[in-house]
Order: C-alpha cells, then structure tokens, then sequence
C-alpha cells in the first residue's frame, strides 16, 4: 500500500513539486522556531542561583579619582547602612552587578589553559544579599581577605571549563602576583537574565574601588523610606551622585529584551505556517475534487469509504515526507556540524517537534477534503463522466 | 483591454470566494508585517522630531585609544578638554554642540518614585535639536558663563513631578540632591533617538564630575551640524586630519600608553554601524540596504510559494477558458501577460488592505505605551517601499503559474486540465 503511495506521487512529482518545497520551507521554520523554544525553555527551567526579591542596586558616585577618598567614603556608607533597620545585608560590588549592562571578563590560567569568566569583586556579604547557595566548599571572609593568594568562588561552568572532573578545591589559578585559590563553587548563577545558559562566573574579595552596592532590605519596605535611605547616604558627602534601583525590576527589563524578540519571532512565524495550512488546504481540496471520476472507479469496484479516505490522507503524507526528507537533511548539519555551540539534543529535539508539527498539520488540513471525497457516490461520480 | 481584464478578474475572484479570502489573507498579511518594519526602520534612521536636521549631522560618540604593544584599548565618548581644544578647531561644520551620554537617576515625589533620565548639554545642542518649547526657552552661552543651576525639562517630568498642565518656569526641581530653576519646558520625544531623547537636560559646567579633567576620555558625544548634506565628506575628512594629528599626550595612567587612536565623525546610521563593526560604518551602509532587503525577500519567498501553489490550482480551473481563447488565436504571450496583470491587481488589493491594515497596528503602537512617544507614521516613503513589495510579490507569485498555463496544449486545455 505504502510502496503503491510512493510510487504515485513520484509519477506526479512535477505537479507535486510546490506542495513539497512549501512543506521544505515550513519545516526549516518549525525548525528554528522550536529548537529556540526548547534552547530557552531549557535555560529558563534551570534554577536562576540568586534571590532578586527585595534587593536593591545602588549606584554610587562620589565623583572623586582618589582611591583614598573612596576608602574613606566607603566606610561611612556603611557605618549609615548598618544604622538602619530595614537593611538586611549589603554588599560593595564591582559595577558589573546582576541584571546590569556593564561586564567585567578577565581570563583564568590553569595548566596552560586560559579561560576567559566574567569576575565580581565583591564583598563577604555578597552571599547573603543573594542568598547563594554552595554546591561544594565555603565563601569567603574577612579574614580572607588579607591573605596574599585571593580566595575565589566559581561557577560549576567555568569548574569544568577550567579543571575538568578534577576536584577543583584548593586548585591554585593564575602566577605571580595573581594567583588566586578555589574554595567554593555555586551551582550556576544567572547574572544577566532568566535565559542565560550556564556561564563562566567568578567571584573575588573586592578591592577599594568598587562604590556600587547591592542591599537586601526587609520584606514592604516601603518608598519613603527608600528615600531618607537616599537622602542620607547622599548627603554623607558632597557632590556625590546616588541612584537606586530593585533588582527584580532589572530582572524583568533584562528578560524582556530577550523574550520580546522571540515573541514577535513566534507570532510572526505563526502566521507564516497559518498561511501555508490555508494554501494546502486549499489546494488539496481542488485536487481532490478533480479526482472524482477515479475516487468513482474505485468505489465502484469495492473501495470501503476509510479506503478512499485513508488514501488521500496517505498521499498527502507521502508528499509531505518528501519535503520532510529534504529539510531533515539540511537541519541534521546544525547538530552534525555543532552551529552556534547548542547542545546536540536541543537540534534534535527541535528536529522531531517540527517533524510532529508538520504532520499534524497536513493531516488537519487534508481531512476534510479526503473525507468529502470518501463520501462521493459511486453513481453520482460515473455518472458525471 | 486592460478594463477588460480588471472584469474579468473580479468575476473571477467572486467565483471561489474561499480562494480569494486565502490569497488576500496571505498577501495582506505578508504586506502588512513588511510595511509596519519598514516604518519602524524609517522611524530610526530618518530625521524626526526633534532631530529634523539629521540628514546633516555627523555624530562622533565613540574614540578609541590603542596601545598596540599591550594590545589593549579603551574605548567611550570624549571629554570637554577634548572638545574644547580640538573638536572646536573644526572649520567646516555650521554648528558644533555636545551632549552626555543618557543617564538615570531616582527622583521621590509624594510617596512614589520616579525614573528620570538626565543629560549634560552645552548651549548649542538647543539650536542643533529643534525642540518644541511648550513653554519657557533652552539655556544659553550667558546661563553657563554665569554658572546658573538652570534646567529643561520634558512633559513627561512636569506631569510626574508637579501636576499635568501646570505652567512650572521659574519653579524649582531637586535633581540629585541639586536644585535647579526651570527654564523651559519641552515636548517630550521617543528613547529610540537616542542622541537627543532625555526627560531632563542641564548645562554641562552643573555636573558634579570634574569636567575639566585633562584626558580625552569623557562622557559626551558630540553633534556637528553641516550648512547641507552636501559638506557631510569635507566634516569627515577634516575631522580625521585632526585625528592624525593629536598628541599622543598620556594624561594619568601610568599602566596604558595608547599609540593609536581611532575615532570617526558619522551619519546617524553610520554611528550605529561603527560601533558594530568597529570601523567607518558610513562606508557600509550599502550592506545594510542589502541585507535587509534579503531579509524581506526571504520573508515574502514562504507565502509567495504558497500564493503560486494556489494559483496554480485556480488557473487550472479556467482550462476550459483558455482552450477556447487559444482556439480563437489568443498567443501565449498575451495570455501569461493577462495573467500576470490579474495577480498584480489581487496584490494591490491584497495591498490596500495591508495598508488600511498597518494604519491599525502602528495606531496601536504609537499609543500602547511600549515605545513612549513613539510617532511612527506611514510617509510616502514607507507608501512607496509598500507598493514596490506589493507589485514585486505580484510579479513573483504570478509569472510561473501564468507561464505554466499558457503552454498548454489547446486540445487538452478544452477537455479541462493536464
């Protein structure tokens, strides 16, 4: 039956030929569309790491190049921040904060290796403003702080990127003057938005430099007093510049740049493939039509009306295997080839949704023609003829 | 003749109306997402309020130091010492006026917060940008030599900060701890012009940082004005005369010795492109012509595929039609062009609706809030690139079904089909 099905849509392949490129074209769509889907979707489901909820990002300007200046003012942000009691925690920062734009990378050497991570300076309270959990060792202290190799807390990405399946505890990085010891790994840590996938990130005691801060306040802490906690903090010294914004709010500005295009991506793909299941649809209903004399025949000689309709419901899905042979060929390279550095199952994945897609919608959009034509009268049909 | 064929084709369309609806919907949809891109790509690169003199203006935003020994580089706008000793040595530009970098900063007004993003201006940029004043005037070369801690602000932030409506020149404004008298308020424009676009504007002597500072690394971007589009290559090639000669002066830093300096005067679509590609992105504007072209083209190929298809099955219909007109001599020259003419005029139908169409979608994003001030219109110019699509996916959809059927053979086209 199947071999009998083949064998009549490669005699007709000529006329057969749009339908099957139309089917080409759609499939390498569905393709893209749903190994983005499934690429993010993964991502997304991955624990983010860190808890934006009542964090606070403040951007602090003491307008001054002198180091020993900033020392100074640093401390005097602090004595004021640890007056207040709707102030958990807080933590100095270099100024490549969460869910900001800025980014600070620097590369890791191990064995000849030379990894390149993105680094936060930051201060041994970091943790508890983000409530970071540890998948293995500690973090850092104070008194970590004055030691001459730099303790350093890794992502599980850049643990593998840099030292394989070794244990990477106590691992020493770097020469010289800038060596600096593992002691503690994080799960992953999404810093810049709900769809990163797993990355290189280090954390380091900060220097004296960093003036931006992240402060975790109690739970409706409400606007007023978010702004006497500005007033005060400004007015420590003059001519500097202080601005505050939430953490889950940049969250959300972060996420939407990325979700945004796909939305408009997926909406306009949606109607490309409702196009195309309109032009199908058409077209296999005029087909079909045309074919009454035959569909006639064949009842007439004892065709049972699931034969006709399994028919044309076959052929139509010959056609679109056809199609489908070819863009599979095509979407197996990106796996094969390893394109934009994607996890294999994610193109394969992405490859059998789009299979099912397909399908799906040819056999919705040739039932009902199939079944009118299964409904034909073998009378009626010969006598037309 | 050709009145004849505008009959017969709607006699046609009005036969398989369930046909027609496919073709339309898929023409006036296709139409309609390419003209709402292009308005929105003519809404970013063209001049606009208030920037309605960009065909003659050169931006330079970028200056890139390079220590080629180090292999390091520092990149970011420039800062006024540079402007004030080099920049302002240019000859050629009618106007030369700055603005910083656009920031953000918290005001609290009666128990809520809000988000006002602020830019340093010297007095120029006021006659380069044509503001609409609602009320007051911008601050000028006398404010700034008097030190005055004035101010400019849009709609927007009187609405937020002192009632909608209200007249608020002379009033005072807390911007970051500093007051400033308000001078003058401005009809607010979109964030996507983002040279000009801010919610509050102060001279540049009333910033707290040290604009004096000797290094040529800063925060403003520079705006040159030419007296026509015509003057824009003399700006350029004497803007990079003075790269060539800048002093290899090292200011502070002892770690980072620059021995390269690049840096470029742009159109506004070439400053985007230079910070793509790193170089003179005037000289690769052509290649985004290309590309988006490319894009529309592979856009439209899916539904032109499937407008082919079922033309194919519609003309396949009208066998009979054509046998008889080939019986009677009709060549197949005349009958492919019949066709072609035929699906050129369901394509300008299928236009006019994506037209009426993109009217509703731009309506909406203009006034949804997603993009605020947003002003997106359809000029002539996006009518134009419209038409060519519609006539080009007219062309590209009608010429194969046409040809397919005028070589039918007489015989078999009046038995009715293949």
């Amino acid at each position: 039956m199947l071999k009998h099905l083949f064998k009549l849509i490669w005699k007709k392949k000529k006329s057969n030929f749009l339908m099957m490129l139309e089917i080409f074209v759609s499939f390498l769509i569905l393709f893209a569309v749903w190994s983005l889907s499934v690429y993010n979707y993964r991502n997304y489901a991955q624990p983010s790491g860190l808890d934006s909820e009542n964090v606070w990002a403040v951007f602090l300007n003491f307008n001054t190049d002198k180091d020993s200046l900033k020392i100074i003012y640093k401390d005097l942000v602090r004595q004021k921040l640890k007056s207040h009691p709707e102030v958990e925690a807080f933590s100095f920062s270099s100024s490549n904060l969460p869910y900001s734009f800025s980014s600070m990378n620097n590369g890791f050497t191990y064995k000849k290796k030379d990894i390149s991570s993105q680094v936060m300076e930051v201060d041994p309270d970091y943790t508890k403003v983000l409530k970071l959990s540890l998948a293995e060792g500690r973090w850092f202290t104070e008194a970590d702080k004055a030691a001459k190799i730099k303790p350093l807390i890794i992502t599980r990405h850049l643990k593998e990127a840099l030292f394989g399946n070794e244990n990477a505890l106590g691992k020493i990085t770097g020469e010289k003057d800038d060596r600096k010891q593992v002691i503690g790994i994080v799960e992953c840590f999404k810093y810049g938005n709900d769809f990163q996938k797993p990355e290189n990130c280090a954390f380091t005691p900060s220097g004296d430099w960093q003036t931006d801060l992240l402060i975790r306040v109690k739970p409706g802490t409400s606007i007023d007093s978010e702004a006497k906690i500005a007033k005060e903090i400004s007015q420590l010294g003059k001519d500097w510049s202080l601005e505050i914004q939430h953490l889950d709010k940049m969250k959300a500005t972060k996420n939407r740049i990325v979700w945004v295009p796909i939305l408009i991506l997926l909406i306009v793909c949606g109607f490309l493939i409702f196009n195309v299941a309109l032009g199908l649809f058409g077209v296999l209903f005029q087909t079909i039509s045309h074919r009454k004399q035959e569909i006639g025949v064949r009842r007439a000689i004892g065709a049972t009306k699931s034969h006709i309709l399994w028919q044309f419901i076959g052929e139509t899905l010959v056609i679109a295997t056809f199609g489908l042979t070819l863009g599979i060929f095509f979407a197996m390279q990106f796996p094969l080839l390893n394109v934009f550095d994607v996890d294999k199952s994610t193109y394969l994945l992405g490859i059998l949704f789009a299979v099912i897609t397909v399908y799906l919608l040819v056999i919705t959009c040739a039932l009902f023609p199939s079944r009118q034509a299964s409904q034909i009268y073998p009378a009626v049909a010969l006598h037309e003829e | 003749m050709f009145k004849n064929y505008l009959k017969i084709t709607f006699a046609v369309l009005k036969r398989r109306k369930f046909f027609t609806f496919i073709s339309l919907f898929g023409i006036s949809f296709t139409l309609m997402i390419l003209v709402v891109l292009t308005a929105f790509v003519n809404h970013l690169v063209s001049p606009g309020y208030p920037e309605t003199k960009r065909d003659r203006c050169l931006y330079i935003d970028k200056f890139e130091q390079i220590d080629t020994l180090k292999n390091s580089r520092r990149s970011g706008p420039v800062s006024f010492h540079y402007i004030k000793n080099y920049v302002s040595r240019l000859t050629s530009p009618e106007r030369i006026g700055f603005s910083s970098f656009t920031n953000s900063v918290n005001a609290y007004v009666k128990q809520t917060k809000v988000n006002l993003f602020y830019k340093y201006t010297d007095a120029n940029f006021w006659k380069i940008a044509d503001f609409e004043f609602l009320e007051g005037k911008p601050f000028t070369e006398q404010n700034i030599a008097n030190n005055d801690f004035v101010i400019v602000i849009n709609d927007f932030t009187r609405d937020k900060y002192f009632g909608k409506g209200v007249s608020v020149v002379g009033k005072n404004i807390e911007i970051d701890n500093v007051n400033y008298r308000i001078i003058g308020v401005v009809r607010g424009c979109p964030i996507t012009r983002t040279y000009v676009s801010s919610d509050v504007y102060m001279p540049y002597n009333t910033s707290k940082k040290d604009y004096m500072r000797k290094e040529l690394a800063g925060e403003y971007i520079v705006l040159l004005l030419a007296k026509d589009a015509g003057d824009l290559p003399e700006i350029k090639a004497e803007y990079q005369s003075l790269i060539a000669k800048l002093p290899f002066r090292n200011y502070s830093d002892k770690w980072f010795k620059p021995n390269k300096i690049h840096s470029t005067a742009d159109t506004f679509i070439g400053s985007f492109l230079s910070q793509l590609t790193h170089s003179d992105g005037d000289a690769k504007k052509h290649y985004v012509y290309l590309i988006l072209i490319g894009f529309a083209l592979l856009f439209m190929s899916l539904p032109a595929i499937n407008l082919i298809n079922v033309n194919i099955s519609r003309i396949m219909e009208r066998a009979s039609e054509i046998g008889i007109r080939k019986a009677f001599g009709a060549s197949s020259r005349t009958l492919t062009y019949q066709f072609v003419i035929e699906n050129v005029i369901l394509t300008l139908i299928g236009g006019v609706i994506a037209l009426l169409l993109s009217f509703g979608v731009i309506y909406y994003i203009n006034n949804s809030g997603m993009i605020p001030y947003a002003d997106l219109t359809i000029n002539w110019k996006v009518f134009l690139t419209a038409v060519i699509i519609s006539l080009l996916f007219g062309l590209l959809s009608g010429v194969y079904p046409a040809w397919r059927m005028s070589k039918l053979q007489v015989v078999q086209a009046l038995k009715g089909g293949e």
